[in-house]
């Protein structure tokens, strides 16, 4: 029974790691955090910033796991959701970016010069697509 | 003979003073060390806002290198544009830039634990681990905590591995791929600087 155990930890260890790999090499790959370290000129400060993706993931990690409960109040989950959306938003733009999704869509439409209406727009529709799947959800 | 002057031009440098000399966009190397002083304290610019970029051409330091030192030849060695980026520095912009970088501090922590959450449940990670609890131990077992903790561990220590640092110890000499990365942002954001001052004629080039 021993030697099963110790095969299903040695299993679930690695997929750890491979999944840790690819999970984070796509995220420092689309380059959130060095254009948003770049708006504040704190490129010096790189290790910080990639120790607490790590404790974040880390910890988030054993908290869904094992649905250990955590009780911070409405306040305290309304911030940590915040800071999770702007995350991902910041992830799926990052992602329209590394397709060059916009530069290949204001030559074919010829919107150069009102860029910025359409970067609005296409968040407005997100904000309005997340609202909507969340009233669904609710 | 003429002196020969070899100049090699940086891509980008951050200008302490207003006044911009060669010396602080180029380094500058000759046989004749006269020449190799002269040059280098040549000025090229002045700023006169507190924020300001410009874009200088090889060319155009050609040019004022010729108005004063007529007969010499200048080798160019390097990149042929330099972006010169000069700010005032200014005290009350700390505390905003300490707060700005707070946030980032935020979303960098609870944004991870997020999108992990939303990996775990977006492949059904908990089913996941039942399945492999079924393959290694037997359906009936309460084997659970050892895969999830073998897992967390596992993931734990793959971030760090890839981000090559525990707190403060690198763990060896290579830089980290959040280094890499924003050496290649500085380098785009350089490049399109200098395309766009070509473009709208803002260039400092030689006429």
């Amino acid at each position: 029974m021993l030697i099963r155990y110790t095969l299903l930890a040695l299993a679930c260890f690695a997929s750890g790691i491979a999944i840790a790999g690819g999970y984070f090499a796509f995220i420092s790959l689309i380059g959130i955090f060095p254009k948003l370290l770049e708006k504040v000129k704190g490129a010096r400060h790189y290790m910080i910033i990639e120790c607490l993706l790590a404790y974040g993931a880390g910890i988030a990690n054993v908290l869904y796991l094992f649905n250990i409960p955590l009780h911070i109040t409405w306040a305290g989950y309304a911030v940590i959701c915040l800071f999770g959306g702007i995350f991902v938003g910041c992830l799926a733009g990052a992602l329209t970016e590394v397709l060059n999704v916009l530069p290949i869509a204001s030559r074919r439409f010829n919107v150069r010069r009102n860029m910025p209406y359409v970067i609005y727009g296409l968040a407005a529709g997100k904000l309005v697509g997340s609202l909507i799947s969340v009233a669904i959800i609710m | 003979m003429a002196d020969i002057l070899y100049l090699k031009l940086s891509e980008s440098c951050l200008a302490e003073k207003r006044k911009v000399k060669i010396k602080d966009v180029a380094t500058v190397m000759s046989q004749n060390p006269d020449l190799k002083y002269g040059v280098e304290k040549l000025e090229l610019m002045n700023f006169s806002g507190s924020k300001e970029q410009q874009v200088i051409s090889v060319m155009y330091i050609l040019e004022v290198i010729h108005d004063n030192y007529a007969d010499c030849l200048v080798e160019i060695l390097g990149a042929t544009d330099v972006v010169v980026y000069y700010r005032t520095y200014d005290t009350s912009d700390n505390v905003k830039q300490f707060l700005k970088f707070l946030m980032i501090c935020f979303i960098a922590f609870f944004g991870a634990g997020f999108s992990i959450m939303s990996y775990n449940s977006d492949v059904n990670m908990a089913g996941q681990l039942d399945v492999m609890q079924n393959i290694f131990v037997g359906q009936d077992a309460e084997a659970f905590p050892v895969a999830g903790i073998a897992y967390s561990l596992g993931l734990f220590i793959g971030i760090i591995v890839f981000f090559n640092h525990g707190v403060k110890k690198k763990f060896s000499d290579d830089p980290t791929p959040l280094q890499v990365q924003m050496r290649q942002y500085e380098q785009e954001v350089n490049q399109t600087v200098i395309t766009d001052a070509a473009r709208k004629k803002e260039s400092r080039d030689a006429d």
